[in-house]
């Protein structure tokens, strides 16, 4: 079968080529996968609109959808139907568990409803994605863990990065050593607005309901909302765990009644001395978001799709040179002038982690989940560093309200 | 364009270093060279770009420079050995050059408020205490600046490790203003150097055991890049000439290729004639962007 756009690079990833095998052409009724989207809010919303336009390629239906808030409920539907497709709307997730199967279901709701609904649809037998970070609580985290576990289900955590070939392609630089020893990390996630949502109506019941990332019992806030991908990023890029946290944070600017940070610092500790730094903001904007992972040979940037060698590779009149060399040929060796492009050590930009960046991760991640399903299995390291990394999450939230360095209690150990 | 068929250097059998120094970039090639050799020698040539580096920068505080260029002014400072031996050498260049060459007139990389008129910089006012080896600056505006010359310098002490390392064959580019080569090119008996230039002049050096270096003149509108002051007019040259010059030794190639940016048209001759060269060229457009009046000299 010939691959085109999204399925090619999926076809390319490592956790499909784990299997050794291409996707066969399973376009049949019986081969389908049928999808419920638990929580239709605006990740939801987003999840559908990645959907909806493979959803033919991919073989999936979005059979069913449900909120318990009839607004996000309504809107979804809507979508839904003037794309042609027609789920069968649900305002309890217990009644779509009860009324039919499916083969999966999308859990996009607020951070405190992850663990019961992926917990429960996994004891009902259907495939789970969920949005990260995976729970609000250090145990809600490992009960979904050992849920995967006991019911054999997947559970496919919305780390869209690992899809993505960017993070990809970086990672396998970095596992074939091209950047050298990693000796630190840093990474960072700036914003420049308040992270309001809008409430329907101007009602101020629905405050929490709408705005949950902002209240301390409904979230973590910059750490789970945001920090979390990164912090996973760092965590498969020195394949390791992180062995100890600290941090601190306040509310500095968005003084408007929230009661999560709006300006986090942390540093995690590894078992071989690397550091990951890294900090969150919502206040200025400059230096937007990056993991940055340096080496004795190279840098990598992930979000700006970078990779900075050490030693800048030969300027084009040297590499000219090299060239005519290999290939046998004497030739004049131009210098300077026009065409001589000296690299001074401050200006250089780099190159490409990938040439051709032209893709989207979540709609790669939403391929990768109908994928799994079919194959019945999910690779283990994408169930393990999302589990390792919110719990990790939480530590670090632990860190901050206690002022101490903290280590993993060990009942989280699970591998 | 020849083709040749030596064996000596398919692919992996050129080494290839590099690293940053002097805001710019070294390059270096070694034909035949092996993996271990290559390593040893480019770390003994990087910890001299260090050592060079800590002497001559005006930028970085901890230079010795850099120290002079804050501190001697109307005051006596001790000055190194190292540093005295190129400041005499510096000394000795500027006459040779009827002043054209001048360390003394790194005022535009600072910032003053005051005059910059040429009477008051360059190294002709540079006071020297020979017997205690110290120097004052006798006015406010100048400033030590080994730009024109920092390259020479390094490559001069590169030669005597590619001689010490038994190095046959090489190509070294610093920034590729600054050319040092060894030997010849594996598919020839040279290293044919040429020069981009926008005028019909095209030299081609063939060099062997020789250094080339470079030179061009920064033309009006792009004054964030000029780098050459004519210390007549103490100014920064606004002039789009190219030069190059071939020689034994990388100090008098960096030495007359700066000196050619800034001479009069008549004076070129002049100049190259009292340097051993073995080439030397100047081209390019004058401050009014006429073609300058072109010199071509070879031994």
């Amino acid at each position: 079968m010939a691959l085109t756009g999204s399925m090619a690079f999926l076809s390319s990833s490592p956790w499909v080529r784990l299997w050794g095998r291409e996707e066969e052409n399973r376009t049949g009724a019986n081969d389908r996968v049928r999808l419920a989207v638990i929580g239709t809010g605006s990740r939801g919303t987003e999840l559908i609109n990645n959907l909806i336009p493979v959803l033919k390629d991919i073989n999936v239906e979005i059979s069913a959808i449900c909120d318990n808030f009839p607004l996000h409920l309504n809107s979804t539907l809507e979508l839904c139907r003037k794309n042609g497709i027609n789920p069968v709307p649900y305002s309890d997730y217990t009644h779509l568990l009860e009324k039919e199967k499916h083969d999966g279901v999308i859990i996009a709701v607020p951070l405190t409803g992850h663990a019961q609904i992926a917990v429960d649809c996994m004891r009902a037998g259907i495939h789970v994605f969920c949005e990260k970070a995976m729970a609000r609580t250090l145990d809600d985290v490992k009960l979904m863990y050992d849920t995967y576990c006991e019911t054999g289900r997947i559970l496919q955590i919305g780390h869209q990065r690992l899809f993505n070939p960017i993070y990809l392609k970086g990672i396998e630089k970095i596992r074939n050593g091209e950047i050298g020893q990693i000796g630190q990390m840093r990474g960072y996630w700036h914003r420049n607005n308040n992270w309001r949502r809008p409430l329907p109506n101007n009602d101020k019941g629905l405050e929490k309901q709408i705005n949950w990332r902002l209240y301390k019992e409904l979230s973590a806030g910059l750490l789970t909302e945001l920090m979390s991908h990164q912090l996973h990023v760092a965590n498969w890029a020195l394949n390791r765990v992180p062995v100890s946290v600290m941090g601190t944070g306040s509310i500095v600017y968005w003084k408007d009644g929230r009661t999560v940070n709006d300006n986090v610092a942390l540093i995690y500790s590894y078992e071989n001395g690397v550091k990951f730094i890294y900090d969150s903001m919502i206040s200025n904007v400059k230096y937007g978001l990056e993991e940055q992972i340096m080496g004795d040979k190279a840098t990598i940037e992930f979000e700006v799709n970078r990779n900075y060698a050490e030693t800048p590779p030969p300027v084009p009149g040297i590499q000219h040179l090299i060239n005519d060399i290999e290939h046998d040929i004497f030739d004049k060796i131009t210098v300077a002038g026009s065409s001589w492009v000296p690299e001074l050590a401050s200006s250089y930009k780099g190159e490409p982690i990938i040439e051709d960046p032209d893709f989207l991760d979540t709609q790669l991640e939403l391929e990768g989940f109908a994928r799994f399903i079919r194959e019945g299995r999910i690779p283990e390291k994408m169930v393990l560093d999302p589990y390792y990394t919110s719990i990790w999450t939480l530590l670090g939230e632990r860190a901050i309200d206690t002022g101490l360095q903290l280590s993993m209690p060990a009942k989280y150990l699970v591998s | 364009m020849k083709k040749a068929g030596s064996p000596a250097c398919k692919t992996g059998m050129i080494q290839y270093r590099t690293f940053a120094s002097m805001h710019s970039v070294l390059d270096m090639i070694f034909p035949g060279l092996a993996d271990k050799a290559a390593d040893a020698l480019f770390k003994k040539i990087q910890l001299e770009a260090h050592v060079l580096e800590n002497l001559l920068s005006d930028y970085d505080p901890s230079a010795e420079t850099c120290f002079l260029n804050e501190k001697a002014h109307h005051q006596w400072v001790p000055v190194s050995d190292r540093l005295w031996d190129i400041l005499t050498e510096c000394r000795h260049f500027y006459s040779l050059t009827k002043g054209y060459f001048d360390i003394g007139t790194g005022w535009h990389k600072k910032e003053f408020s005051g005059t910059t008129g040429a009477s008051v910089t360059g190294v002709r006012l540079l006071e020297s205490d020979e017997r205690q080896r110290r120097i004052r600056f006798a006015a406010p505006e100048i400033a030590l600046d080994f730009g024109a010359i920092g390259k020479g310098l390094l490559l001069r002490e590169t030669d005597k490790l590619l001689t010490q390392n038994g190095v046959e064959n090489c190509f070294i580019s610093f920034g590729g203003s600054s050319i040092l080569t060894r030997g010849h090119h594996p598919h020839g008996n040279h290293w044919p150097v040429a020069f981009r230039s926008p005028s019909d002049m095209n030299p081609v050096f063939q060099m062997n055991d020789d250094f080339a270096s470079f030179s061009q003149g920064t033309p009006e509108g792009m004054n964030a890049t000029a780098h050459i002051v004519n210390p007549y007019t103490n100014q920064t040259e606004g002039n789009f000439r190219i030069s190059g010059v071939m020689a034994g030794c990388p100090v008098i190639a960096e030495v007359v290729s700066t000196a050619l940016i800034l001479a009069l048209p008549d004076e070129a001759a002049l100049l190259a004639a009292g340097f051993r060269l073995k080439k030397a060229f100047l081209t390019g457009r004058d401050n009014t962007n006429q073609p300058v009046k072109e010199f071509y000299y070879e031994s």
